[in-house]
């Protein structure tokens, strides 16, 4: 089969912010880097589409107060947070002398109160010109430092120097399609570090965007899976809340920072219900953190009322740094119709899994490395090394750097493997097979499929039986759809694979949730109403068998003897 | 549809072809302006009206607003 070939160094699958950091960091080296992405570098992912906030260290910030904010549960590794946390100041200055634009007092940049919950002190730094010019400033120093750029190629699979998947020995490249001619791909490389992004349940209001959004399909994720790597991280994939009618962030980092408050249609402001009603308190939701008012939004929509942000208290000023930080979300509801210094704005729960920003990946150390030699991980496609409980432009910038930088050493001294031809040619076929199929399942049919067992079987509060069906439906859709799925031209052939990984994915995903017997954050589960640091201080990671089935296992967090949560059973505040 | 692309302030230079992160976009030859091939995948994330230098692209979310 004719196809392009791309050898370097090192290849870098994914231009967002991870990716951007791994492959600067590794070209710094002097390493070759290739960086390929199935959008546009710059353009594609959750990166180009944040919401301007970087909750960054500075010198003289107290540390201990910043790793209670982040260590609240016992699954954050609290030796690898606090080397994370100083590290985001070297990435902030980095992005400041690569031409991201932030808001500066007195040529400082500035920071504000996070939205999100935590420390008794300002963190968050912001982009005046939020993601969209973050990522073009980062594209461009990565191209001026000499990184070869390959836009509009998928990468569909993983290459193995025994030609097995999944493998024994090492990953030595990838193949792809192109999304605009399907042109195969194949990319040699000593060095592999996926940073494709998250993977999260494709669920998205009736009626609102069908496709499948770019960031949150997890295709780097399955390659990775489907190689043979350890993953992890998957339970707590949760975003807590977004606007009801139409799909874009929440924006709460700045505006729950500038201090928005949260109204039902009782009237109430809700953020002044007592607590002990089940209710959250001001404090709860403006310096929370974003599961808990996920979590009053369920209890208000148990209730049959419908929750509104309220921001017209701001100053003319504040509404303008909103505009400036977080464009699009406030572009989005402009055009809706909605003027945040008049109008409330309509918010709702997300069921667990849903958003794309805290999702698993595969199992990372601090070097980024992955359980497999020459693969690197980085961003919302990695576990993240257990630095936080979420993921976050902070987290992705750093691990980026931790990957790019520890590529860079390994392939120094390692020589390149030639991929084995038939495997080149047996992935290249697979990717392409939806081509052939006349008839098939087509994207629409299947996407809905799943949306369908979401709305149905998913709902805010999970239960073993609804899991265990929608995990049943989920196998189903899997053995008998993907074999089936067809596309009609090269542009629809990259949704269906993106489905297809996604639908790989669903089925270990819901099986780390079944595993869990308790709640946490906004994972709430009616069966088991407890946080239980007793026997889920741990993670499920899981790794694919050569007979094509899942081992799952429990893991301690590593390196992190000293919990600073107690190891006891407690009721979960939503329950209560 | 969410975009719209106005065909008489269009130059044809194709920035929002390159760089919307779902390829909804495409170059209409004959006429050399952009055109929405794709309309379904739009996400609304008005990256394309950002990078148009001309401003002919309008985004918007009001026909995303549906039952919730
Ligand atoms: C709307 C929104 C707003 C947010 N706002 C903030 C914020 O203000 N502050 C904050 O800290 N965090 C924010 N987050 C979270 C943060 O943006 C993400 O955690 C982070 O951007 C993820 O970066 P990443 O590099 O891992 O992945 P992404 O930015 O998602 O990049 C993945 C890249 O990989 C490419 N790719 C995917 N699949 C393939 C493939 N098969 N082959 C080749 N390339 C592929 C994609 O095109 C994309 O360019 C926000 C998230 C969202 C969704």
């Amino acid at each position: 089969m004719h196809s392009q070939v791309a050898t370097s160094d090192i290849l870098v699958v994914g231009g967002g912010i991870a990716g951007a950091f791994a492959a600067i960091k590794a070209r710094e080296t002097g390493a070759d880097v290739v960086l390929v992405d199935k959008a546009f570098f710059g353009r594609g992912g959750a990166s180009a589409l944040a919401s301007g906030v970087y909750a960054t260290y500075m010198p003289g910030d107290d540390m201990e107060n910043r790793l209670a904010a982040t260590c609240t549960a016992p699954h954050v590794n609290r030796r690898l947070a606090e080397r994370f946390i100083l590290r985001t100041y070297e990435c902030l200055m980095d992005m400041d002398g690569w031409g991201v634009k932030w808001i500066k007092e007195d040529g400082v940049i500035a920071r504000r109160m996070s939205g999100g919950g935590g420390t008794d002190y300002p963190t968050n730094a912001m982009m005046a010109e939020g993601g969209p010019q973050m990522m073009m400033a980062l594209r461009g120093h990565a191209l001026r430092e000499g990184v070869r750029v390959i836009n509009r190629v998928m990468i569909t699979d993983l290459l193995t120097s025994d030609g097995a998947h999944p493998t024994g020995g090492a990953i030595v490249g990838a193949v792809g399609i192109h999304t605009r001619t399907a042109e195969p791909w194949v990319f040699r490389a000593r060095a592999t570090i996926i940073c494709a992004g998250a993977f999260a349940f494709p669920y998205t209001p009736v009626g609102s965007f069908q496709g499948m959004p770019q960031t949150s399909s997890g295709d780097g994720v399955a390659a990775m899976f489907r190689a043979g790597a350890t993953m992890g991280k998957f339970e707590f994939g949760g975003g807590g809340m977004r606007p009801s009618e139409f799909f874009c962030a929440p924006g709460l980092e700045m505006l729950g920072g500038l201090g928005c408050r949260f109204i039902n249609d009782a009237g109430e402001d809700m953020l002044s219900l007592d607590r002990s009603q089940g209710k959250y308190t001001h404090e709860d939701i403006t310096r929370g953190r974003r599961s808990a008012l996920g979590n009053a939004l369920i209890k208000e929509a148990e209730a049959g009322r419908v929750v509104y942000l309220d921001a017209r208290h701001f100053t003319a000023d504040e509404h303008r740094l909103v505009k400036q930080v977080v464009p699009i979300v406030v572009n989005t509801f402009e055009r809706a119709g909605y003027d945040l210094s008049k109008d409330v704005v309509p918010y709702r729960p997300t069921p667990p899994g849903s958003n794309g920003n805290n999702g698993g990946g595969a199992r990372v150390n601090e070097r980024g490395e992955t359980s497999l030699s020459g693969l690197y991980a980085a961003g919302n496609c990695s576990d993240a090394a257990y630095i936080s409980m979420g993921q976050s432009l902070p987290a992705c910038s750093v691990t980026g750097a931790w990957a790019g930088e520890s590529a860079a050493d390994f392939v120094r001294g390692a020589a390149a493997t030639p991929p084995d031809p038939e495997q080149v040619d047996e992935l290249i076929e697979r990717a392409l097979a939806p081509l052939q199929r006349e008839d098939g399942a087509s994207f629409p049919v299947v996407h809905e499929l799943f949306q369908r067992m979401y709305l149905e079987e998913m709902g805010n509060v999970l239960h073993a039986e609804r899991l265990e069906r929608a995990l049943s439906q989920a196998e189903a859709i899997r053995t008998e759809e993907l074999p089936r799925l067809s596309a009609s031209d090269p542009h629809d052939l990259a949704k269906v694979n993106a489905l297809k990984n996604f639908a790989e994915m669903l089925a270990p995903a819901l099986t780390v949730l079944l595993r869990r017997q308790e709640s946490r954050g906004n994972i709430l589960r009616e069966d088991y109403p407890f946080i239980d640091n007793e026997n889920w201080g741990c993670y499920t990671v899981f790794r694919r068998r050569p007979d094509g089935g899942t081992d799952f296992w429990e893991e301690p967090i590593p390196e992190d003897a000293e919990y600073p949560v107690a190891r006891v059973k407690t009721g979960h505040p939503f329950f209560r | 549809m969410s975009v719209r692309i106005d065909e008489v302030v269009c130059t044809g230079c194709g920035a929002c072809i390159e760089s919307c992160p779902t390829d909804v976009l495409r170059m209409d030859r004959e006429r050399s302006t952009a055109y929405v091939a794709h309309p379904d995948d739009c996400q609304v994330c008005f990256l394309c009206e950002f990078d148009c230098p001309v401003d002919a692209i309008f985004v918007s979310s009001q026909e995303q607003r549906g039952t919730p």
